[in-house]
């Protein structure tokens, strides 16, 4: 029996039979976020290739990218290349939380260059103000895409939803789902907020998205408190679901999320289809950067100089259904599909020659829609006040009558189990005086 | 006459709440049982979204049982087996320390005068009554503070430390029925100490020990709150954490259908031998 025990527990602590840290490669990711079999698996074999080095992956994946940064914020953890949102590695720039990618390869053909400059524009933005750091340095894009409605043709028009006002449209009332990610709402519903004042020039949507004030907050709960009781549901995941089988006609949703519901209806035979409003929206990407406490950074560049090969940039994109920012020649050719008949202004991405190229436009919108995209910014110290407002729309604080109801319950159950504790002693000591009496 | 009526009031009202009892049982059945006959009719489709139906296969199941979706081509996620694996050996690992240590500290508290006792029992309870958000934060940062890297051992220790209290609980009554002068009579009969723990104590305990190390089974593979916070950077995932990262994008993994079938299957036919081999033993026993 004790044998048995503590055999089990060595071989427990023996597990995983770990490669020594300097020739593992901890990788950080979204849940299905990256072709597994065709790329991340074949990633050892290809750094052996150009490095005659062994490396082991160990590939773990986190829900949100809140608790990647607490981990390794407060925990110190030592993932070697993580991959967050935008606005996570602009707050991580301003905390020096991120090493600058060495992309010293050697004899490798560095693939970093092959990123859109469109995208690497865009994340220049995201450079703290006053360090002059490039951001280019500490990270490389993944994926990209833009904020809007994916709907079922059936039962929305496409000019119904011209517009984000949409959301408050009593026609669609119960059938309109929304992303409970408030950056996002937050930042398309200020651009239909200020729609006038866009049109009138008095600010630019880049201004808007980026610089958030009060008073901006208070607009877009303005509207979103009218929408309140037309919309069905907040949700995370289950949006796309809903949409798949027929019960919503409407989510505002991301273009990667909606590329894939619109996969997956069309096995059951539903079409979707996906929109971005006139008003504007938001273009949000991934990137891969090495956080501060990494042990292989030798490795973390080599892996995301590997992901930025145009092949593995196409199987990566076939497998998650979320669009590259790298833009090669082979990508062009491989978004080229000659059975679409619109075709899109994608010059800004793939350069001149690339002005009618028969593209999914969900993946890779045209020109127009671009210009009218904003890159969204971390809220910084108005979290709390946006927090704030997206409570108050979800409808999940307590009003004062429920506050008072629930105190008023709360004290009456404390009141009764209080005087039985009362009347219980007071009946035991009446029988204690009676068996006195008896024993006189 | 009235003797009738009487009767028959009181034949309609045992009627009345016959049904209302029988209903009210029925209704709270299906929706105990409702979610998980859904998951298990569902995992016989091969759909990616949960709710459609798309024909009758035991696709799932080989997907599952083989690693390897072979009409898709793509390998089942490995991450879901090393889940699976570490979540079970996790389980037993902390269930048997658990069990271990609850039990010597439920002697040990008998052993207590009445009133550091009645103290130890609150501070017992305190794990228990604390929700696991508080227990997995707090850990991940004691360990932070400690400078101890998060891992196997600290999921470990983590779960040691929330079922452990259960052990004592279940443990205790036992103690209590126990006819104290058992083990007195084992020393005065010649035996020492260690001897006695073994041959006496263990025996009159071991009904309350095995029901606590189920239950400690049951709370770890349950617990996602302390696993998340304290499973570091490694590659360790149990099932509740890989599932939490999942559920994000795409749906739940469909091979997940199949898993939660099983495992139901496997928890309900252990269910029914046990309660077989309890009602034999009492029928033997009342004999």
């Amino acid at each position: 029996m004790k044998r048995i025990f503590y055999s089990l527990l060595a071989l427990c602590l023996a597990l995983p039979a770990l490669a020594d840290r300097a020739h593992t490669l901890k990788v950080y990711n979204w849940a299905d976020y990256i072709d597994m079999d065709n790329v991340l698996d074949k990633f050892p074999e290809w750094y052996k290739e150009q490095t005659g080095e062994e490396v082991q992956v160990i590939y773990q994946t986190f829900d949100i990218n809140e608790s990647m940064l607490t981990e390794i914020e407060v925990g110190h953890e030592d993932y070697d290349v993580i991959c967050p949102s935008e606005y996570i590695i602009e707050r991580m720039l301003r905390q020096g939380l991120l090493l600058p990618i060495n992309k010293d390869f050697g004899g490798t053909p560095d693939y970093t260059r092959l990123v859109a400059p469109f995208v690497q524009d865009k994340f220049q933005q995201m450079s703290p103000e006053g360090s002059g750091i490039n951001v280019s340095d500490y990270t490389v894009g993944y994926m990209w895409g833009t904020t809007g409605w994916l709907y079922n043709p059936e039962h929305v028009q496409a000019s119904d939803l011209r517009s984000w006002g949409a959301i408050s449209d009593p026609k669609f009332k119960g059938h309109i789902f929304v992303k409970d990610a408030f950056r996002d709402v937050y930042s398309v519903m200020v651009l239909y907020a200020y729609r006038d004042e866009i049109a009138r020039g008095e600010v630019t949507r880049d201004e808007l998205v980026a610089h958030i004030t009060p008073e901006r907050i208070e607009r877009v709960e303005q509207v979103l408190m009218k929408a309140k009781d037309n919309v069905a549901g907040w949700e995370v995941d289950f949006g796309k679901e809903e949409m798949t089988k027929g019960k919503a006609w409407m989510n505002l949703s991301w273009s990667g999320d909606a590329q894939w519901a619109i996969d997956e209806a069309e096995e059951i035979g539903v079409t979707l289809e996906y929109i971005v409003p006139e008003e504007g929206s938001n273009v949000w990407f991934d990137g891969w950067c090495i956080p501060k406490y990494a042990q292989n950074t030798k490795a973390a560049s080599y892996f995301i100089n590997y992901l930025c090969m145009p092949q593995n940039a196409i199987l990566n994109m076939e497998e998650i259904g979320y669009v590259s920012v790298i833009a090669s020649p082979e990508i062009l050719e491989w978004a080229d599909d000659d059975e679409i008949e619109t075709t899109a202004d994608l010059s800004y991405f793939f350069g001149e020659e690339a002005t009618e190229v028969h593209a999914n436009q969900v993946l890779y919108p045209d020109l127009g829609v671009i210009k009218r995209c904003a890159l969204m910014h971390d809220c910084g110290d108005r979290t709390t006040d946006m927090l704030a407002m997206w409570n108050r729309v979800k409808g999940d604080n307590l009003n004062s009558t429920m506050m008072i109801l629930v105190i008023v319950i709360v004290l009456a159950i404390v009141i009764f189990v209080v005087v039985r504790a009362a009347g219980k002693r007071r009946q035991r000591n009446q029988q204690n005086r009676k068996r006195q009496n008896y024993k006189k | 006459m009235n003797n009738n009526a009487v009767k028959n009031n009181i034949e309609r009202r045992d009627l009345l709440s016959r049904v209302a009892g029988q209903t009210y049982l029925w209704l709270l059945l299906v929706v105990l049982y409702a979610p998980i006959l859904l998951i298990i009719i569902f995992s016989f489709t091969k759909s990616k979204v949960f709710g459609n139906w798309t024909g009758f296969t035991f696709g799932l199941y080989e997907n599952l049982l083989t690693g390897y979706d072979t009409a898709s081509q793509v390998r089942v996620d490995p991450n879901l087996y090393r889940a699976m694996f570490y979540t079970a050996v996790i389980a037993v690992i902390a269930a048997l320390l658990s069990t271990l240590l609850g039990t010597l500290a439920a002697i040990g508290i008998y052993n207590l005068r009445q009133r550091t006792r009645r103290a130890v029992t609150f501070l017992n309870s305190v794990p228990m009554i604390n929700p696991d958000i508080i227990t997995g934060i707090s850990l991940f940062l004691l360990f932070v503070f400690l400078g101890i890297s998060r891992g196997l051992l600290t999921v470990v220790i983590a779960h040691v430390v929330f079922c452990t209290p259960y052990v004592v609980l279940s443990v205790m009554p036992r103690l209590t029925k126990m006819n104290p002068n058992i083990y007195e009579a084992a020393l005065d009969l010649g035996a020492t100490p260690a001897q006695a723990l073994r041959k006496v104590l263990v025996p009159e305990l071991w009904p309350g020990m095995v029901s606590g190390f189920i239950l400690s089974l049951t709370l770890s593979i349950d617990d996602f709150g302390v696993t998340f916070f304290t499973k570091g950077s490694n590659g360790l995932e149990t099932l509740s954490t890989f599932i939490y990262a999942d559920a994000r994008k795409g749906g739940l993994t469909p091979e997940l259908r199949p898993l939660f079938s099983l495992i139901f299957l496997t928890i309900l036919v252990l269910l029914v031998i046990m309660n077989i081999r309890s009602m034999r033993q009492a029928k033997k026993a009342g004999r």
